[in-house]
């Protein structure tokens, strides 16, 4: 099944959807805030694509719950939402000019430092991440414009790489290593010292979420995952406190070193031709059964050296010098040649979580994965798995 | 001890080629262009205003592409930014070739990449690896 394409055209630095909006950083220096469910209605020019473009670009969360579970089991039912589907990947949905200059009464001076590194959204604040540091703004819709045109500064920490989660930023800060930092806007406002845990000192140039542990990928020393447990109050049900345990080096978790990534369940690791996965259980009891080796897959060599990576439920996607690989939760694998300008993942996502997208030099292609809700789960070796204790809809 | 001799670019302003960049010292990034090269490279920087303060930037360009001026110092990296440094400011400047993935400092000030950016030296996709700290090829 190919994925479906929406195209925006335009000169952009850097895109992300959160809470409704997708957010365009454009190079000439404004961010354009835009209403995703409008643009999307406005695409869907024939209504047997209502559904698909739905649940492809609206709700993506929504065909893994349990009730279409037991519809998709009924093979004439799954066969006509896969033709659907099938017919709406054939289709390439281009976003006229007029749309965003009819819907720009939200474009507004970016004035983070810019071009940025790396951009994150939390409890309805964007963390936009560069060399001086990580600035904050408020998105929580109450503002004229898109992003509160009031900027503050959290850190002085020199930013490459973002990922929130647990109310806590996680930076990947290069030289300076890795760290965390808490998500508290009320602490920051009323100046109050933030208090930075610098979790590794190697070359640290990307950062992730494993569950309540970060990943540190790094190009020139070992990758690392800063592993926390969590903490149960013995007198309050469901109550506890993440804290660190220790530094777990990518050699002890896979046997070799090399630029490696983590999100969630699933640790990868590029060598030559190939990538490494394994399977991260951290509620294993036994810390040696954390990690299971589930094997390589194969990577074509004229795409070059993998630059960075990342890992939704669809897949993982590979940023390689030539060309974004994308390997399919179905063992499928998708190229997309050339060398982007930036491109992200939703993994922590609720209804974005299937999309990828990819800025190019003169367009945005917003690409939806719709396959992984047919794929076992507990037993796929490309994306995360979606497993039972995530929250569900149903 | 190594006799440096500075070069006089204009009344006002000296460059030092420092031996630790051409001499294979531990840690130290190389050039790979000619000492005469690496002055003109400064002079051009100084020309269009990318030295800012004691910071400055440069770029080795035949027209307007931009040409590989040096190596990392483990020899793994190709490097196409000169970085100059005023340490004493009294406006006599050393520099070497700039390793982003190395060291933070090696990154440029986000408004000489988007000038950079703009002027077509530097293609988007070169300089959102530059600001990720990200290996980067020309």
């Amino acid at each position: 099944m190919q994925p479906l394409k929406i195209i925006i055209p335009g000169s952009f630095w850097d895109s992300y959807l959160y809470t409704g909006n997708l957010y365009l950083f454009l190079r000439d220096g404004s961010i354009q805030t835009i209403d995703w469910q409008a643009l999307i209605k406005e695409l869907i020019d024939d209504p047997y694509y209502n559904l698909v473009m739905e649940w492809a670009f609206l709700d993506s969360n929504y065909l893994y719950g349990e009730l279409l579970k037991s519809i998709f089991e009924d093979n004439e039912v799954k066969d006509l939402l896969i033709e659907k589907f099938r017919r709406a990947s054939t289709k390439e949905f281009v976003v006229e000019n007029g749309f965003l200059s009819a819907h720009g009464n939200k474009l507004q001076e970016n004035k983070f430092p810019f071009p940025h590194a790396d951009a994150t959204f939390h409890y309805n604040n964007i963390f936009i991440g560069s060399r001086s540091g990580v600035h904050y703004a408020s998105c929580s819709g109450s503002t004229k414009y898109g992003i509160s045109t009031r900027i503050h500064k959290t850190t002085d920490i020199p930013t490459h790489a973002l990922a929130a989660s647990y109310k806590n930023l996680a930076i990947a800060a290069g030289e300076d290593g890795l760290f965390q930092i808490p998500v508290n806007i009320n602490d920051y406002n009323r100046k109050k010292t933030i208090k930075e845990f610098r979790l590794s000192n190697n070359i640290i140039d990307d950062c992730q979420w494993t569950f309540y542990s970060i990943y540190g990928s790094s190009h020139l020393n070992n990758g690392v995952m800063a592993s926390f447990v969590k903490d149960y109050d013995e007198h309050q049900k469901g109550i506890y406190e993440r804290k660190f345990s220790r530094l777990i080096f990518d050699e002890e978790i896979f046997e070799h070193s090399g630029y490696s990534w983590g999100t969630q369940d699933k640790l990868y690791q590029s060598a030559p031709g190939r990538v490494r996965v394994v399977k991260y259980t951290p509620w294993q009891k036994d810390s040696e059964s954390n990690f299971t080796n589930l094997g390589e897959i194969e990577l074509a060599s004229w795409k070059g050296g993998v630059i960075s990576g990342d890992t939704a439920l669809f897949g993982t996607v590979i940023e390689c010098e030539e060309a974004i690989v994308v390997v399919l939760s179905n063992d499928k694998i998708f190229t997309f040649p050339g060398e982007p300008v930036n491109w992200r993942v939703f993994p922590r996502s609720k209804n974005y979580e299937n999309q990828l997208h990819i800025v190019y030099e003169d367009r945005i292609e917003i690409l939806s994965f719709n396959h992984d809700y047919f794929v076992d789960q507990y037993n796929k070796k490309a994306g995360t798995s979606f497993i039972n204790w995530r929250k569900r809809r149903f | 001890m190594v006799n440096i001799i500075p070069h006089e670019i204009d009344k006002n302003t000296k460059y030092i080629i420092h031996p630790d960049h051409r001499n294979n010292t531990r840690d130290k990034s190389q050039w790979t262009i000619s000492p005469d090269v690496e002055i003109g490279v400064f002079t051009y920087s100084l020309n269009n205003s990318w030295l800012i303060k004691q910071d400055g930037w440069g770029l080795y360009l035949n027209g307007n592409t931009v040409l590989i001026l040096g190596h990392s110092s483990d020899n793994q990296r190709s490097l196409f930014i000169a970085r100059f440094i005023d340490s004493t400011n009294k406006q006599e400047w050393h520099g070497y070739p700039a390793d982003h993935v190395r060291r933070n400092s090696d990154i440029p000030a986000v408004e000489l990449l988007q000038t950079w950016m703009t002027n077509g030296y530097l293609r988007p996709a070169k300089v959102s690896k530059i600001v990720r700290g990200k290996p980067c090829n020309l």
